[in-house]
């Protein structure tokens, strides 16, 4: 039980442009499903310790551009899958 | 760069996974290869979705990019069998290399049904009304255009020749075209002059000739994924320099012409619904004419199938536990072992 924090598996996921968001939506897509049949399939065993997937969803902010990025955050894409942990930053220049 | 590691640091995730070919893409995957959470040295595992992509032309920014990209990555995701072999011909040892298709095509399979509740067609006069009797509002032709690489819209000399090679098609039908701010600013430098928005209505049937064809060009702000991806499916010819597009015109059948001089993605000429076009006048008003009279088909690249997603996470949560060894046991077999590799085999 006291290991369990430590053993957790994390995925971060990075995002900077627009043509990103469309490729790393279903990423989350699927961590959130794989948790899910992981609980499904270990409901009622109380003696497993069941380890799902942590992901954190990195927003470079390489497109700033309110309509090349803003709308995209907004839009289904992400609000379709839900994001457990979100950072978000302007990169002034590479 | 240096926010990139706070956040690492702070996280301490076990997997980093970066896609496509952006300048993010390189610069966090550098990061993550050079950061350090303990004295034994350990860092999270880079994953790279997208990987092995080439277009062999260098002086493309994304190119560095996606080379790079893939020699400091610890997981390469491919999307098309071109990648396998182009990694492999860089010497990428291939216990690295999973063939697991197009994430992006997830996107698209996931979303293609909603897109059609899109209003775009009616905002742009893209819909002739329904008759009398009942008849369906029906799409009218048109085309699609997206333009944003540098090598493409940052010289007005390239430029024009490109919108040159669009006289025929915007004579004919529509041509909408989404603008990417970069493109805009040229536009705006260079003072072309294209119609706006209203102008769609004068090809809805009657008053055509109105004597400038650029009229025919419709501009509008970038769109959302929904409304595009809309936009690209009814259309009947997209022209773009984007990646991506030739990607999804493949998976749609909508026949698309690349005006570029390469392409990253051949699998989309191979099998899908792409030519490449260059940027001069003659050769874009040629492969249009040809896209146009094509059918329409889609031949579905091997693993565009919409679960490339799913064989990620799968082959991300094995080696996890390869590596901290235990409880294999709970780990769904999503995909066989042997169905991911077979593509490799076959090679």
């Amino acid at each position: 039980m006291q290991q369990a924090e430590a053993c957790e598996m994390k995925i971060l996921i990075v995002v900077g442009a627009r043509p990103n968001f469309m490729k790393a939506a279903p990423i989350i897509a699927a961590i959130n499903e794989h948790n899910g049949r992981l609980l499904a399939d270990t409901a009622g065993r109380p003696e497993l310790q069941v380890e799902t997937i942590r992901h954190i969803l990195v927003h470079t902010g390489q497109h700033y551009d309110e309509l090349m990025s803003g709308s995209f955050f907004s839009d289904l894409i992400f609000i379709s899958v839900q994001v457990q942990d979100r950072t978000q930053f302007k990169l002034r220049r590479l | 760069m240096k926010k990139f590691e706070e956040v690492l640091l702070g996280k301490k995730p076990d997997v980093v996974v970066v896609v496509g070919d952006v300048n993010s893409t390189l610069a966090c995957a550098l990061v993550t290869s050079k950061i350090c959470f303990d004295p034994d040295g350990s860092r999270p595992v880079i994953a790279h979705v997208e990987a092995g992509l080439r277009s062999f032309d260098r002086s493309m920014p994304e190119e560095v990019n996606r080379i790079l990209t893939d020699h400091v990555s610890d997981l390469l995701f491919v999307t098309e069998e071109s990648g396998l072999q182009n990694l492999r011909n860089e010497g990428i040892s291939l216990d690295k290399i999973h063939f697991v298709g197009n994430t992006m095509i997830d996107s698209l399979l996931n979303f293609k049904e909603k897109a059609e509740a899109s209003t775009i067609l009616e905002k742009l006069a893209l819909v002739r009304q329904a008759g009398k009797n009942g008849v369906a509002n029906s799409v009218t032709r048109y085309a699609l255009l997206t333009l944003h690489r540098p090598s493409n819209v940052d010289n007005q000399d390239i430029f024009l020749n490109i919108i040159a090679g669009l006289e025929e098609l915007a004579t004919d039908c529509p041509v909408v075209f989404p603008v990417h701010p970069r493109t805009r600013r040229r536009i705006r430098e260079f003072g072309f002059e294209f119609g706006l928005g209203g102008s769609a209505r004068k090809h809805n049937g009657i008053a055509q000739g109105s004597g400038n064809w650029r009229d025919g060009i419709i501009l509008t702000d970038p769109l959302g994924y929904l409304d595009f991806l809309c936009l690209m499916k009814h259309a009947s010819l997209v022209v773009t320099d984007s990646g991506g597009i030739q990607e999804e015109t493949t998976i749609l059948g909508t026949p698309c012409v690349t005006v570029r001089e390469n392409t990253e993605r051949p699998v989309t000429v191979e099998s899908g619904t792409n030519t490449i076009a260059g940027t001069k006048t003659d050769t874009i008003k040629g492969a249009i004419r040809r896209q146009l009279g094509r059918k329409r088909e889609n031949g579905v690249p091997k693993n565009w199938d919409g679960r490339a997603a799913v064989r990620i996470i799968d082959t991300l949560v094995r080696r996890h536990y390869e590596k901290t060894s235990s409880r294999l046991a709970l780990v769904p077999h999503a995909v066989p072992l042997e169905d991911r590799c077979s593509c490799l085999e076959a090679n």
